[in-house]
């Protein structure tokens, strides 16, 4: 998977239905040279991954229409998208949700309330390992 | 029964002057008879026309002021017996008369009154039989025809037939000497008919009865020495009569005379009883030793009589028996009857079958609808001429045992009516205990569902609440850090001072968040363990490390003091970091500058205890104990934030962890916690030790 040869940086789809951490996520990748894609609930995140085939997906776990987990189980059974990186941001701090979005194919995790520095760090390691 | 209960000081005051009277009128009576048999029998006039009479009026007379002084149920009975004495009176004072005039005919006008005063008597005491006594009618009329039979029998071969043959006397005079034995016999009819059906035990009964045997007796005598002596001298059957005349006169003015037409309920009803049987088989045997003695003297006079009589009496006997045996097993169909009810009321729970149970053992007592088991309060109106037994609970009447009285003349089946009431009341209250209980059960075991429905929603409420406030404050926080990152341009001191605080206070608001969050997970039970092998020393040096910082911004020297040997331990080593932080950033905010925190652990082979001591302000003695507590905050902390959670969560974790937790505090001094984890893990946590998937 590589980025789009039309783009040169690395495009990055975050879906959240809150605007606010939507803009938050946006202003801090995107002044770290990512392109992003939006997406304000779980089917339009879908849709999206399987139109641009983005370089990774931060997806909220809370979200209407389908859920974070619903999103990446129907990415990982999608040809096209099965080797998308994604990162879960979840609001749930029990392992058992964790353990959840590792079940459902999700790369790396992020919790609520997260720092956007950590998140442009976990996006540049999993993006700069391949 | 609403009778007025008089003054006991009263009562016992006139039962001292009834005592006396009838004392002064025993006197008298003995006075009487003796003044009559002392006086020689030439005094005719005095003995016949002054003694006599008056010491029969003076019966009459005492037993018409009993019944005004004692006010008996039906008087009557007492009045006919009074009439009776009356009777005598004027027929003694007609045989004065005559014997004064020396005329000694017979019959005379004498004869009519005496004769009529037996057919008072007998109203009397058959009077009296109706009003007290319902029990074993057909039974006491049996035996009251055996006895009358042979008395009849006795009577008639030994004293009428004489007269009959006597071809020296009139017809009337035969008819009037036979008259006399056939009222002595109707008599001892009526006698022996009341004294089967009541009780002996009051005194004027005992007197009645003595003064009637008395009365027979003297009849007997007189009649047998008309016929067999010829002197007429007849002062025993004399002495006798009035002596009989006297005591039922006593009889009368005695306090117990009431006795005679009391309530059944008052006077003990006699049972069949052994004596009873051999006295009734005796008398049975009369006709055959009457016809034994016929036979032996070879008078055969009369012979079909006896026979007729002796058939008569064998089957009187005979149906006495039939109605014994029959009572016999009809008892035993009641004790049946009763025990199946027993075993029923057993069984049977609620209301309606306990009613249901009652109802059938009813209607195995007294057949054909004609007893009934009515729920109600009483009812009076509904009750007149029917036996009945109330049902009780709690000390109020809530239903009736309602038996047709004639069908119920058994004491009996009677009894096993009440038996029947008690055993429905026991059972009904017994019932109602019952489902009270259940009851209060039922709606604790609701109360209790819905405390614990209102527990889990309050968890949910918490936890969902607290996942809400994770989303605007990942916004605040996230905005203030991009504020704070020169990368997206720089702010003056005084906005980086300001949005500094926003920053600082998203991060104690999300801790805040977090403790909440663990704390309503432990009350949930859903604090689980990740166990795997944790060294202490490394947990705590961790978390001193990591709080190094802040002590040494505040003045406060923290120091690490761990042995090299420490055992590991099987526990959940994010928690051991957790109780630590929280252990530690409480003794740094409640130690002023210039103080010093000891953290110091120590091992056995059992045990690790971590001990952290501060110098801090210390919590005041009073208020050790509750240190633990959640949201509990210690008077002396002063403007120092905190959810006052952060020991409570310590003791949590210390808990689950199978650890101990204490306190040692002096205010103004410092703080020693001492936290002891024992190093192996009880069998029962041994399944944490499976890898989580």
């Amino acid at each position: 998977m590589s980025a789009d040869a039309s783009s040169p940086q690395p495009v990055i789809l975050i879906a959240d239905d809150d605007e606010d951490i939507l803009q938050l996520i946006a202003f801090r990748l995107e002044r770290s040279g990512y392109t992003v894609v939006r997406a304000r609930d779980g089917a339009e995140a879908l849709q999206v991954a399987r139109e641009r085939v983005p370089d990774l997906a931060v997806l909220d776990v809370r979200m209407p229409k389908m859920d974070g987990y619903e999103v990446t189980r129907a990415l990982r059974a999608d040809e096209a998208t099965a080797r998308m990186p994604i990162i879960l941001l979840t609001a749930k701090v029990q392992d058992g949700d964790v353990q959840r979005g590792f079940d459902a194919g999700a790369d790396d995790y992020v919790r609520k309330p997260f720092s956007p520095q950590e998140l442009r760090s976990r996006v540049q390691a999993i993006l700069g390992r391949r | 029964m609403a009778t007025l209960r008089p003054d006991p000081a009263t009562a016992e005051t006139r039962h001292r002057a009834d005592a006396r009277l009838w004392r002064a009128a025993a006197m008298c009576a003995i006075a009487l008879w003796s003044a009559y048999m002392l006086v020689p029998s030439e005094h005719v006039a005095l003995r016949g026309l002054v003694l006599y009479p008056i010491a029969d009026a003076a019966a009459a007379v005492a037993i018409v002021y009993g019944v005004r002084r004692y006010r008996p149920r039906a008087p009557v009975a007492w009045l006919l017996i009074a009439g009776g004495i009356a009777s005598f009176t004027v027929a003694d004072f007609i045989v004065g008369v005559l014997h004064v005039q020396g005329a000694r005919s017979f019959p005379s006008a004498a004869d009519v009154f005496y004769l009529a005063a037996y057919p008072l008597f007998a109203a009397g005491l058959l009077v009296a039989s109706r009003v007290g006594f319902r029990e074993g009618k057909r039974g006491t009329f049996i035996d009251a025809g055996i006895v009358t039979i042979s008395a009849t029998l006795f009577a008639l071969l030994l004293i009428t037939s004489r007269y009959i043959e006597d071809p020296d006397l009139s017809l009337a005079a035969a008819i009037f000497a036979s008259a006399y034995p056939l009222a002595d016999v109707l008599l001892v009819a009526v006698a022996v008919r009341f004294l089967l059906s009541t009780s002996w035990r009051p005194l004027a009964l005992r007197l009645l009865t003595a003064g009637f045997a008395l009365i027979l007796v003297g009849d007997v005598v007189y009649s047998v020495q008309g016929l067999y002596t010829s002197d007429g001298d007849q002062r025993l059957a004399d002495a006798l009569l009035l002596g009989g005349v006297l005591t039922l006169g006593l009889a009368g003015l005695h306090p117990s005379m009431t006795a005679l037409t009391a309530e059944s309920g008052e006077v003990t009803l006699p049972r069949y009883s052994v004596r009873r049987v051999v006295s009734l088989y005796l008398i049975s045997l009369v006709p055959v030793v009457v016809l034994a003695i016929q036979a032996l003297t070879g008078n055969a006079g009369y012979v079909w009589i006896t026979l007729l009589a002796l058939v008569a009496v064998a089957a009187l006997v005979v149906t006495r028996f039939v109605d014994l045996v029959g009572q016999t097993l009809l008892a035993a169909e009641r004790e049946a009857a009763l025990s199946r009810f027993g075993a029923e009321l057993l069984f049977r729970a609620g209301r309606e079958e306990l009613y249901a149970a009652a109802r059938s053992a009813v209607d195995e007592l007294v057949p054909g609808g004609n007893a009934q088991v009515v729920e109600a309060g009483p009812d009076p109106a509904d009750e007149r001429g029917l036996f009945t037994a109330r049902v009780v609970v709690d000390s109020k009447v809530v239903a009736s045992v309602l038996a047709d009285e004639r069908l119920t003349a058994e004491q009996g089946t009677r009894d096993a009516l009440v038996t029947v009431a008690r055993g429905l009341s026991l059972a009904l209250e017994r019932d109602g205990l019952l489902a009270a209980e259940q009851a209060t059960a039922e709606s604790l075991a609701e109360q209790n569902a819905q405390l614990r429905e209102l527990d889990r929603m309050k968890d949910q409420l918490v936890s969902s609440v607290s996942h809400e406030l994770r989303t605007p404050l990942t916004s605040i926080g996230g905005y203030a850090e991009m504020l704070l990152d020169p990368e997206f341009g720089a702010l003056n001191e005084e906005q980086q001072m300001f949005v500094e605080v926003i920053d600082r206070n998203s991060r104690r608001l999300n801790r805040i968040i977090d403790d909440i969050l663990f704390v309503s997970r432990v009350d949930a039970g859903r604090l689980s363990l990740e166990r795997s092998w944790v060294d202490l020393a490394e947990v705590a040096r961790a978390s001193v490390d990591s709080a190094r910082p802040r002590a040494e911004h505040g003045g406060v020297t923290i120091e690490l003091t761990a042995p090299d040997d420490l055992p590991p331990l099987w526990a959940d080593q994010t928690r051991l970091i957790q109780m630590f932080d929280n252990v530690i950033s409480n003794a740094v905010k409640f130690t002023p500058a210039g103080g010093t925190i000891e953290v110091t652990l120590s091992g056995t082979e059992d045990l690790v205890i971590a001990q952290i001591a501060d110098t801090g302000i210390g919590i005041p003695q009073g208020e050790i104990d509750r240190l633990f507590e959640r949201f509990f905050r210690a008077s002396t902390v002063g403007a120092v934030d905190g959810t006052g959670l952060g020991l409570s969560i310590v003791k949590s974790i210390v808990e689950v962890h199978d650890g101990r937790i204490g306190v040692t505090s002096t205010e103004d001094a410092g703080t020693t916690i001492t936290v002891e984890l024992p190093v192996h893990a009880p069998a029962a946590h041994r399944s944490d030790s499976e890898p989580a998937q």
